[in-house]
């Protein structure tokens, strides 16, 4: 929905506007610690990144922060990380199990930071099918799109929602084996508000580009908590989404760290479902809406 | 307790001026009736002037005066702006019914003229922080896209300011687009934009005149805290038929108006709409055909004098702005007003009019078809009682009293799918709400300088049920709900609003004014964008909000030059406002039931000077404005409760309009404007986070946009004049941002498309140069 409203609002806005490079001066501000990774159900080392802020300006790859000492707990047991490249950090092999809380502690030049998120469960994937948009409807439209590498495919989602509300997802597309959305902006997410409950039947939940029958098709459905999801939303917000005056005042995503660092700490579950994309009768031709 | 004793002296004070009104034996006896002009509309704001006792009125709203002085023979003056000066002679020893026909002074006899008249109504009327704008002048302001617009004519006068470039939304003296009360005729009108905000929904061609009052609100009006906007539509000509229209680049107008009954009744027809879409048309392409952008307007009023001592009126404003995407997507917004008067004289001093009035504004954006879509609605409606009173029982005190009541209705949004699928539906707690008021107010003379005008409003705010209310914990995290049932009132707030005003005139020339008024708010917009939208979502005062309130206080010096040719005027305010809002960081405002734990809640003030130089007569007429100001708020739970400046806050504000008239036929106008860039947050610092640089902000509102400023142009061809030539028309080029400066109307930040690792500001203008053409007609 919000989304229908971001197109209404760019077509009218910027029907006529330009834009053009501006040169501005902005103050410094303090380096604050940022904090990312996250641990989920799949067996594996899994890791956590630290590295610091920059100023806006400053174009370099952020600075990581080394020799830094970093713990997860589970409530029970505590998996310390060692430290694997600069400011990479890596578990043993283990997996996550749902249920459980999971607590980040890390002591980096003498402060001491924590986070906790809880895992949740995922519900299985069915099956996937490919779906397909009818351009030659509007030929504009694929003018309008040509960075579109053709062919493009949507893959649809069929898998049942538990039945407790408050539950959040994130889909992540692997091409042959390679991550697609391997951008922030290119995740697929959701929360269950009008799906509760309910079969998710072809619902359309990523996209592949430049596709070719016989590919390997993987879809991945993560179930994430909800501070993770508005953390999500509120990063997106922040850049690719923000439309100026029109939306409110820009403030900093709050993460889940303490003592002022940025990022988050997730716990997931995962769920994956890999097809082969079939020859193109097979694709659904998906309604306009 | 408290609220008691203060309606006791309320009603004591009420009573001591009617007595002390009354209390002379000599006899006396009125003079009233109506001023009108050649068309036979009624003017407002007239002066009535008996030179003898050097003692005078103005015609109200409604074009009528009345003024009761001793038996004896009087000099009246009735004049108007833009009118020649009608002197009577009349020897008083009855009532006497005097209606007055003003015409208008074409200019180049204005020029001879020497005009002893009382032009300086601005110097010796109590009020203040208010300016007046005809029509005519508006007409003059060269304007974007040639469309005539009376809200960005407003934002040229001290002390108002544009919420963002091309939008019509005003800030007054510091306070937000939502605190100004727009009236036309009466009705409120809760969104007077059309496409985003580039056009307002006012059709000049349908206005007779409009007042704004950036402080100072007469008792009378109450519900936003900053401002009135009362926009008066034309009764339309007594005498005979005429149409006036325009074919611009964007849209045509065509308004009709005539007598139904010749003198006593008139009809007034008036329709717009942009034509922009019908180009699209012409595309071979039918997909490109069947998108649609468009608004369109109807003004509608008429009037009928039943008797001399009655007239009933009726206006009613219907404007729909459409946007579709062939068949997949739809969105329309738009106002609908509907206002029923009638005017009521109970003795030659007591006028009286009722109105009812009936207001909404509603959206509704589908997508898909009836069979799987998506449908999200919205509207709030008001329907408005108002008794409105004005008794002059002497030269020395003018009385207005009178009463209010409005019952809202607040639909604030719901979004449901169409069709047989899921039944997947998000509302958002509809309610209802009473607002009440009584008032009072006297515009007194003391002596011959002093003049004080006091008034009280007692306001009243009830919200009814059926609603359902969300509570809150103090982290704003909802707890649980009350159900409250129809017509139960679960929550009342009252207020007195106490509003004084005084004129000290220190020569015809020159005076010193003052005023305090305090004003409350109980409605409240959810947005937190400073630029107009039309998904605008309107909550009442309730448990969880508190009303708004102002105290302002203002001083000013007005001064005359050269024959009242030239007006000067400074004045400097202090604005207190309580319960201001805001909202939370990433606040989600629509389709969010429990909205109201997105409000955050502190206090704002603001200050200014302003100053105004203005010529309304000759050839030659225009203003020079220039507003020093600021504005802060300090709310706990936003920058870490430090007081930041308001995203209305410009410093500095100046506007130059000028219009000259050339011979007989050629006239041309030019505006400037310039503002400190408005207050903004950049970020200062990046992370990394999936692939993207998320971007660390400032302090609130710690940087600014690049200033602003703007050339418009415009020249006016008027056709020949010829005696007994029924059609005039005139050609009018306007050239919109005439050197095409490059106004920032966002700044953007974001990654570099070809290396992701650069971050880069990006300057996104949305108006350069702008010419376009209109042709005006009227017979």
């Amino acid at each position: 929905m919000k989304k229908i409203i971001y197109i209404t609002f760019i077509l009218l806005i910027f029907i006529s506007a330009c834009t053009e490079d501006f040169d501005v001066e902005l103050e410094s501000t303090y380096i604050r610690l940022v904090i990312q990774g996250s641990i989920s159900d799949v067996r594996t080392a899994h890791q956590i990144s630290l590295t610091k802020s920059a100023d806006y300006f400053s174009n370099t790859p952020a600075p990581t922060v080394t020799g830094a000492t970093v713990s997860i707990n589970d409530g029970e047991n505590t998996f310390n990380l060692t430290e694997i490249s600069d400011g990479l950090y890596e578990t043993d092999t283990m997996a996550g199990e749902v249920g459980k809380t999971y607590t980040l502690s890390i002591n980096s030049e003498g402060e001491t930071y924590s986070a906790s998120s809880k895992l949740n469960f995922c519900a299985p994937i069915d099956s996937i099918n490919f779906g397909f948009y009818d351009y030659s409807y509007n030929e504009e439209e694929i003018e309008d799109s040509a960075d579109i590498k053709e062919p493009y495919l949507y893959v649809l989602l069929n898998a049942m929602e538990p039945e407790t509300p408050g539950d959040y997802y994130l889909w992540n597309v692997y091409k042959n084996g390679v991550l697609e959305s391997d951008t922030l902006h290119e995740l697929n997410f959701s929360d269950d508000y009008f799906i509760n409950g309910f079969y998710m039947y072809d619902v359309t939940v990523q996209y592949v580009e430049e596709v070719s029958v016989g590919d390997t098709i993987t879809l991945e459905m993560q179930s994430v908590n909800e501070e993770y999801y508005n953390y999500i939303i509120q990063l997106l917000s922040e850049t690719v989404w923000n439309m100026g005056p029109l939306d409110g005042p820009p403030a900093n995503p709050v993460g889940n760290i303490s003592n002022g660092a940025m990022g988050f700490f997730l716990a997931y579950s995962v769920v994956q479902f890999t097809d082969i994309v079939p020859e193109e009768d097979e694709w659904i031709e998906l309604e306009w809406y | 307790m408290y609220k008691n004793s203060s309606m006791k002296r309320f009603l004591i004070i009420a009573l001591l001026v009617i007595i002390s009104a009354s209390s002379f034996s000599q006899k006396k006896y009125t003079i009233s009736g109506f001023v009108k002009d050649a068309a036979g509309e009624e003017l407002i704001g007239a002066t009535i002037y008996i030179k003898n006792l050097e003692a005078g009125t103005v015609t109200n709203v409604y074009g009528f005066y009345s003024i009761t002085v001793n038996e004896g023979n009087y000099d009246v003056d009735y004049s108007y702006m833009g009118c020649t000066t009608l002197s009577e002679k009349i020897s008083l020893n009855k009532n006497q019914n005097i209606n007055i026909t003003l015409f208008e002074t074409s200019k180049t006899i204005e020029e001879v003229v020497i005009t002893a008249e009382r032009k300086n109504e601005n110097v010796v009327k109590t009020e203040m922080s208010t300016i007046k704008l005809q029509a005519k002048d508006i007409k003059r302001i060269p304007a974007l896209f040639g469309e005539v617009d009376v809200i960005k004519a407003i934002q040229l006068l001290p002390g108002v300011q544009a919420t963002g470039e091309g939008f019509s939304g005003f800030n007054v003296r510091g306070g937000s687009p939502d605190q100004n009360l727009i009236l036309f005729d009466e009705a409120t009108v809760y969104n007077a934009s059309h496409l985003m905000g580039f056009f307002s929904v006012f059709n000049n061609d349908a206005i007779k005149d409009l007042k704004l009052y950036k402080g100072d609100i007469p008792a009378e009006y109450g519900g936003r805290l900053s401002s009135l906007l009362d926009i008066r539509m034309k009764e339309g000509n007594q005498k005979e038929w005429h149409a006036t229209g325009g074919l611009g680049l964007i849209s045509s107008r065509l308004t009709i108006e005539g007598p139904i009954v010749k003198d006593k009744g008139s009809v007034l027809i008036a329709g717009r709409r942009t034509y922009a879409d019908l180009f699209l048309l012409l595309s071979s392409d039918d997909a490109v055909k069947s998108n649609q952008l468009y608004f369109y307007d109807l003004n509608l009023k008429t009037n009928y004098k039943i008797s001399d001592k009655d007239r009933i009126y009726v206006s009613g404003y219907f404007g729909r702005d459409v946007l579709k995407f062939g068949d997949m997507f739809g969105f329309d917004w738009g106002n609908y007003t509907l206002t029923a008067r009638w005017n009521h004289l109970f003795s030659e001093k007591l006028f009286s009019n009722f109105s009812f009035i009936y207001s909404k504004y509603d959206y509704i954006m589908e997508s898909g078809s009836n069979d799987i879509g998506f449908k999200w609605t919205s509207n709030l409606e008001d329907f408005k009682f108002k008794a409105d009173f004005n008794y002059y029982p002497n030269p020395s005190n003018t009385i207005k009293f009178g009463l209010e009541a409005i019952h809202h209705h607040f639909n604030p949004g719901y979004a449901h799918s169409t069709g047989d699928s899921i039944d997947n539906s998000l509302r958002m707690p509809e309610s209802s709400a009473l607002e009440y008021a009584v008032y009072l107010s006297n515009e007194h003379k003391l002596t011959k300088k002093l003049t004080v005008n006091y008034g009280l409003r007692v306001s009243v705010f009830q919200n009814m049920g059926e609603s359902t209310v969300y509570n809150f914990d103090d982290s704003y995290q909802k707890i649980d709900s009350t159900i409250y049932d129809q017509w139960d009132i679960f929550n009342t707030f009252s207020g007195l609003e106490p509003r004084i005003s005084l004129n000290y005139t220190l020569n015809q020339r020159s005076s010193i004014k003052a005023s305090y008024s305090r004003t409350k708010q109980y409605v409240h917009l959810a947005s937190n964008s400073t630029a107009g939208s039309p998904l605008d979502v309107w909550l009442p005062s309730s448990p969880n909000i508190e009303p708004q309130l102002a105290n302002q206080a203002a001083i000013g010096y007005f001064r005359n030059f050269l024959n009242d040719y030239y007006e000067t005027s400074v004045e400097v305010y202090y604005k207190d406002m309580d319960n201001q809002i805001d909202f939370r960081d990433h606040a989600s405002l629509l389709l969010n039931p429990e909205l109201e734990g997105e409000f955050r809640v502190g206090d704002a003030w603001s200050y200014g000077a302003e100053f105004l130089i203005r010529k309304q007569q000759g050839k030659f007429t225009g203003w020079i404005s220039y507003t020093l100001s600021k504005a802060e708020r300090k709310i706990p739970e936003i920058n870490s409760g430090m007081v930041y400046s308001s995203s209305y806050d410009r410093p500095h504000n100046l506007a130059i309009v000028g219009s000259l008239d050339l011979g007989k036929r050629w006239n041309i106008a030019a505006t400037w404007v310039y503002s400190t860039g408005s207050p903004v947050t950049f970020p200062t610092g990046r992370y990394e986070q999936g692939n993207m640089i998320i971007p660390i902000y400032s302090d609130r509102n710690s940087y600014r946009m690049p200033d602003y400023h703007r050339m418009d142009l415009s020249i006016t061809l008027k056709g020949k004049e010829k005696p007994n030539k029924r059609l005039n028309s005139e050609l009018n080029i306007s050239v919109y941002n005439v050197y095409n400066r490059h106004n920032a109307w966002m700044i953007y930040f974001g990654q570099d498309e070809v290396d992701p690792t650069i971050t880069t500001a990006e300057k996104v203008y949305v108006f350069p140069i702008i010419p376009s053409i209109t042709w005006n007609f009227n017979f």
